[in-house]
């Protein structure tokens, strides 16, 4: 039996392992450890068996998820295959455009291994707006830099073919 | 990848499945008002006051203040209410007032007969007038029957007072914790349908907010209409008027109808001939009751044509046959209660399984399962 299961602080141990694992994905970088205790209120902690999907490509999105531990494969169907496009493992965020605009997800996500996530939600975040602007734009402008980086490296892509 | 049919479904079996539940709620409040009834209303109550508790938050205030806050507030407004309204009720001596109503009714009633037979010679309607004597039936209904009826009928209510009290105590907890509750609901639900659930809770949640906010709005607003109009007008107990009026407005068609009457009986006598109205006018008297009949149409208009698109929006798009049988089945198996919760329980369930239904049948809003992935593939993952 570890600290964490008999400690009365089990549930603050908890809640700083996950912490430093999700402060180093870029989208919560500037977001400090009592701001977190404000957004983890509001996350849904997962946990995703080896091969179970965690979303699919066409279905409707609705947020991003970070890894807390485990590995995730992002596959995409080109030309009717399935083919493998990525990876990513803890303490990286995926998913995060669906939390701004709720469109259809563009890759199918499926556990490598047994994974545990953390789920930031679209509906949240709007909520998360309400009641504590500061962190809430934090994080957005955090989803915007990201945005733009990609938009960047797609323009480069165009301009250079 | 292979097209995942898309299925819609029937609004048949929508409406059965509304009328079911409705007939359910109706039986369960007959059988256990106590326990449903202060669930319902604290239920209600939460999502009316969980706006106040946000914007306390956002202006700083914790979780636990800002609901704490709220709910004192309420109970203390309730508590400094009570005694009022009670003053206002015993101002008003119900049994006394209602036989002045009724000797009144019987001369208009007595003045009419006599009208038609003079026009109409062959007419006799003597016995129609019997009916308002002083020993008649009438008067005999409220000077025997309807004192019992009204206080068996207060005793009913005086024996769920202990739950009344419960209510607040049970919406402060829905307040405190219901984001709680509902982060619990949402981890027990598998990784395959969870961002569906999710996004159904959400759904669901803002629609019913809405629809109960809107309810209580245009309450508010009819009801404030109406009192300013009988103020005008002058008919005393314009506020209590007002307040019933509101109450009743939640009970659709009847209740408006109820309110009219109520308030055109109030408005043949206790009335004020120093008002507005009379003073600009100069009218007699009794054309009151018509005024104020025509001013309720008024407000009914403005409620059906303005207060409701405006309100309600297109979030509850019912057809008033369901309404109409909701109300029937409300009235008859839980009496006024029934009346009263129909339209935001029927509502509430509509929107709910509006979103699920569609949800249960629709493989397209399912997460797919990994041997139906593997089959849409025509080689090995690499």
């Amino acid at each position: 039996m570890n600290l964490k299961e008999i400690s009365i602080f089990g549930n603050v141990l908890k809640s700083r392992e996950i912490f430093a694992v999700v402060s180093k994905s870029e989208l919560f970088r500037d977001i400090t450890y009592w701001e977190w205790r404000r957004i983890e209120s509001v996350m849904h902690e997962r946990v995703y068996h080896k091969e179970e999907i965690v979303f699919s490509q066409g279905e409707e999105g609705l947020g991003l998820y970070v890894v807390v531990s485990g590995s995730i494969q992002f596959t995409s169907v080109i030309d009717g295959v399935h083919k493998e496009v990525g990876r990513t493992t803890a303490g990286h965020a995926f998913g995060e455009l669906s939390i701004i605009d709720g469109r259809e997800r563009t890759l199918t996500a499926l556990a490598l291994e047994d994974s545990k996530l953390v789920g930031f939600f679209k509906p949240d975040l709007m909520r998360l707006l309400e009641a504590e602007p500061k962190i809430a734009a934090k994080f957005c402008f955090r989803v915007a830099e990201l945005a733009c980086r990609r938009l960047r490296e797609g323009m480069e892509k165009v301009l250079k073919k | 990848m292979r097209a995942r049919p898309h299925r819609e479904v029937s609004p048949l079996v929508h409406w059965l499945f509304v009328i079911l539940t409705m007939t359910l709620f109706f039986f369960s409040l007959r059988v256990a008002a106590w326990v449903i009834l202060p669930l319902v209303a604290s239920f209600i109550l939460c999502y009316l006051l969980l706006p106040m508790t946000d914007y306390l938050e956002h202006w700083g205030l914790s979780r636990l203040w800002s609901v704490l806050l709220v709910v004192t507030v309420l109970v203390i407004g309730i508590l400094l209410l009570i005694p009022t309204l009670i003053g206002i009720i015993a101002e008003v001596q119900i049994n006394s007032t209602i036989k002045n109503y009724m000797s009144k009714l019987g001369d208009i009633v007595g003045i009419i007969i006599t009208n038609i037979e003079q026009r109409m010679p062959g007419v006799n309607l003597r016995g129609v007038d019997d009916l308002f004597a002083d020993n008649g039936p009438v008067s005999r209904f409220f000077d025997h029957d309807l004192p019992k009826v009204m206080i068996h009928g207060l005793l009913e209510v005086a024996k769920l007072f202990p739950f009344f009290l419960l209510i607040p105590y049970m919406a402060f907890y829905f307040l405190l914790d219901g984001r709680v509750f509902k982060k619990q609901l949402i981890a027990g639900i598998p990784n395959r349908y969870f961002e569906q659930t999710l996004k159904l809770i959400h759904r669901v949640d803002s629609q019913i907010a809405g629809f109960l906010r809107g309810l209580f709005l245009e309450s508010i607003i009819i009801g404030t209409l109406a009192s300013v109009g009988l103020y005008i007008m002058g008919v005393e107990n314009y506020i209590l008027l007002g307040v019933l009026t509101g109450v009743l407005n939640i009970i659709p068609y009847v209740g408006p109808a109820a309110a009219a009457v109520v308030a055109c009986l109030a408005s043949l006598t206790n009335i004020n001939t120093q008002s507005l109205l009379f003073v600009v006018t100069e009218m007699p008297a009794h054309y009151l009751p018509v005024c104020v009949l025509v001013w309720y149409v008024v407000v009914r208009a403005i409620d059906d044509v303005l207060v409701i698109p405006l309100v309600m929006g297109h979030s509850l798009s019912m057809h008033p046959l369901v309404i109409m049988f909701t109300l029937f089945a409300g009235g008859e198996i839980a009496g006024f209660l029934g009346l009263l919760f129909a339209l935001p329980v029927v509502g509430v369930v509509h929107v709910f399984l509006q979103q699920l239904l569609p949800m249960c049948v629709n493989p397209r809003a399912r997460t797919a399962p990994l041997a139906e992935v593997m089959l849409w593939e025509s080689e090995p993952r690499t």
